[in-house]
């Protein structure tokens, strides 16, 4: 049995409200626990391909629709800085899937690992912000990302970073993600992430034959706000093996040891060549 | 003396042309900025970075020239070194000025740079602060070491006086702050395994960056001793710049160890062979900027200024693909995805190599960088 998705967002919705109304943004680390915060969960088997999530994002957000030569709405071929979100289809081998891409909005991002000025900022309750009021546009985010999902809105004299927001600002007035609200099949779910987990878990133990045994972004890159279920092997759809650690794990714990190692080191290692060869000098001339 | 004091107040004409490109380069810089990137750059969503970040990666560790000659010259008690610290700052200040002009370029958001100065902004975790701390501050670092080679042209003794006393500090903040940012530079990729290709990624990364620099660095320095040496009528300085191609030697093979080492206990050795292009640019760059000139160096031209001269001119080529590459190329795109620098990138790029180039000239013809003594062999 599954919850009805209106019923699964209401009960979602009365424990994160309080939270919700006024997103701060601080590090992950000392706030809301990650079972807590918001998430999403795209169930690839029950979406039929309608891209009403599409639609609904760049309504919300106010970003243009791609045209064709002749002026005619077109549907993106890839993200961009207009497009935040997109549907695609994955055929091969006898089996067929959609997909959903948006920013997967993970525990411990590595654009805001990288971000130099902390534009990009992994919040409490869920999504990872961006501001562009500290961005210098150095790109490092756009590269850093697994998902290669940060654009960047390259027509703009000032350019800036751009990419799915969870609807932050609607979170805030207490509604849910745009894309979430339009869907008309119950694909895609919202509510807090630890039980959006117990529900992909009730839908893998109530069939198994329906589903690749895996809730990808439950461990993947050490966790994501956004979680897939699929009949089709995830990477197929674009979305990688990445293993459980944290992508910027390595580089952070490097932080941490190169840095005083250095700071300390190399003075001591100055200050004692200089005393040796000086001493070396004098003696020399003695 | 009055003969080498005319040689140095003529200007020669590739000045003329340098100041051309220069020029130029500052327009289309000029237009860049008023344009924004899509129009003056071919960059992209597959391709957020380019030449220009291909550039910098090359010209910081070639701007090393600094800080490992002031280390050596100050701290491990090389009066031969000492002799040569002045072209060397100056390269390294150039250089650094240069990786500055470009970053203004490539950032989407320029005009609020400054961000990653200001103290609630930054974030540690970010290899990219660190390497834009450091080159703020180092660049501070040099300005205040080479400003006693411009002030004494005007006898503003007080303040000379001031830097000569504080100088072994600045040298050492200086050689401090280049180890960081140079290291730091190559800690960046430890947070692109997904991205960058694993030839060049490299748990060690950090280590790896920080001997080319070492090296690279030495290379630069050897070059611009021997040029200015010539240039400026001297005896060029051959046991020095022997001594620098031992030491460059002795780098260059510690790199190759680490380098293969980190291949091997990686199981990576056969990607040398089955990676296509990324086979040839690993290639290319293994031996021009080792193979090449551990031959020279190891050969009897080593012993010699012109073998030590090209051995530093096959490194920094090297350096060149090395740093193109983490920079750019080796930065994994979708294959379809294309990106070949827009001509204002490559112009812009060229402009500030020029500029480099004739503020080096002016600076070596009309102030001091070379003891008196040296000029009036």
């Amino acid at each position: 049995m599954s919850l009805s998705r209106r019923k699964f967002i209401q009960l979602a919705g009365l424990g994160l409200g309080g939270a919700l109304l006024a997103p701060r943004t601080v590090l992950a680390s000392g706030g809301i626990e990650a079972e807590d915060s918001v998430a999403m969960l795209y169930d690839a088997t029950k979406c039929v391909g309608c891209r009403a999530c599409q639609n609904a994002c760049k309504d919300w957000n106010g970003n243009p629709a791609e045209l064709d030569p002749s002026g005619l709405y077109d549907a993106p071929k890839e993200l961009s800085a207009d497009t935040w979100t997109l549907i695609q289809l994955y055929e091969g081998e006898g089996e067929r899937s959609f997909v959903k891409l948006q920013c997967m909005h993970c525990l411990h991002p590595a654009c805001a690992s990288a971000c130099p000025v902390h534009a990009l900022q992994k919040t409490p309750e869920g999504p990872v912000t961006y501001d562009p009021g500290r961005c210098i546009g150095c790109r490092y985010c756009m590269v850093a990302c697994p998902f290669h999902i940060p654009r960047f809105k390259w027509d703009a004299v000032l350019s800036e970073v751009a990419k799915c927001t969870f609807c932050n600002d609607r979170l805030a007035v207490g509604k849910g993600p745009a894309c979430v609200e339009a869907c008309p099949t119950g694909a895609l779910i919202w509510g807090r992430r630890g039980e959006l987990l117990a529900e992909a878990r009730r839908r893998l133990a109530a069939h198994p034959d329906r589903y690749v045994n895996h809730i990808y972004g439950e461990h993947d890159a050490g966790g994501t706000s956004v979680l897939y279920l699929s009949h089709v092997p995830f990477e197929k759809l674009g979305l990688p093996a990445l293993g459980p650690e944290p992508v910027p794990e390595l580089s952070e714990q490097a932080g941490l040891l190169v840095l005083p190692t250095l700071l300390l080191g190399v003075p001591l290692a100055l200050a004692g060549t200089r005393y040796l060869t000086s001493r070396q000098v004098k003696g020399g001339e003695a | 003396m009055t003969t080498i004091t005319q040689k140095i107040r003529t200007i020669p004409r590739i000045v003329y042309v340098l100041l051309l490109l220069t020029l130029f380069g500052v327009a289309v810089g000029i237009y860049r900025l008023a344009v924004g990137l899509a129009q003056a750059t071919n960059l992209n969503d597959h391709y957020p970075w380019g030449l220009w970040i291909g550039l910098d990666f090359f010209t910081i560790p070639a701007a090393g020239a600094a800080f490992t000659v002031s280390a050596i010259s100050h701290f491990f008690g090389r009066e031969d070194y000492h002799k040569v610290l002045r072209p060397a700052i100056l390269a390294g200040l150039l250089g650094y000025l240069g990786v500055v002009a470009i970053l203004i370029l490539d950032l989407g958001r320029w005009h609020q740079f400054y961000n990653i100065l200001v103290p609630p902004y930054i974030n540690l975790h970010s290899f990219l602060e660190e390497v834009a701390l450091s080159i703020t501050l180092y660049t501070i670092v040099l300005v205040l070491e080479i400003a006693p080679t411009l002030l004494e042209r005007w006898n503003l003794e007080t303040p000379i006086r001031w830097l000569n006393r504080l100088i072994l500090i600045i040298s050492a903040v200086g050689v401090v702050i280049s180890t960081v940012h140079q290291s730091s530079l190559g800690s960046m990729y430890l947070i692109l395994k997904h991205r960058l290709h694993p030839l060049w990624w490299s748990p060690i990364v950090t280590l790896l960056f920080l001997t080319q620099a070492l090296f690279g660095g030495l290379a630069t320095a050897a070059i611009v001793v021997k040029l200015t040496q010539e240039k400026l009528g001297m005896v060029v300085d051959r046991p020095l710049l022997v001594r620098m191609g031992r030491l460059i030697r002795a780098l260059l093979v510690f790199y190759l160890i680490c380098r293969v080492g980190d291949w091997l206990v990686a199981g990576k050795l056969g990607l040398l062979f089955t990676s296509g292009g990324y086979s040839l640019l690993i290639w290319a760059e293994l031996i021009m900027g080792a193979l090449l000139p551990l031959a020279i160096l190891f050969s009897r031209h080593g012993e010699r200024a012109d073998g030590v001269f090209w051995a530093g001119v096959w490194v920094l080529m090297g350096l060149f693909v090395h740093r193109l590459t983490v920079g750019w190329l080796g930065l994994m795109a979708p294959a379809w995805a294309t990106y070949v620098p827009h001509w204002i990138e490559v112009m812009s790029s060229v402009g500030v190599a020029a500029g480099i180039l004739l503020a080096f000239i002016l600076v070596a013809r009309f102030f001091q960088l070379f003891p008196e003594h040296e000029l009036s062999h």
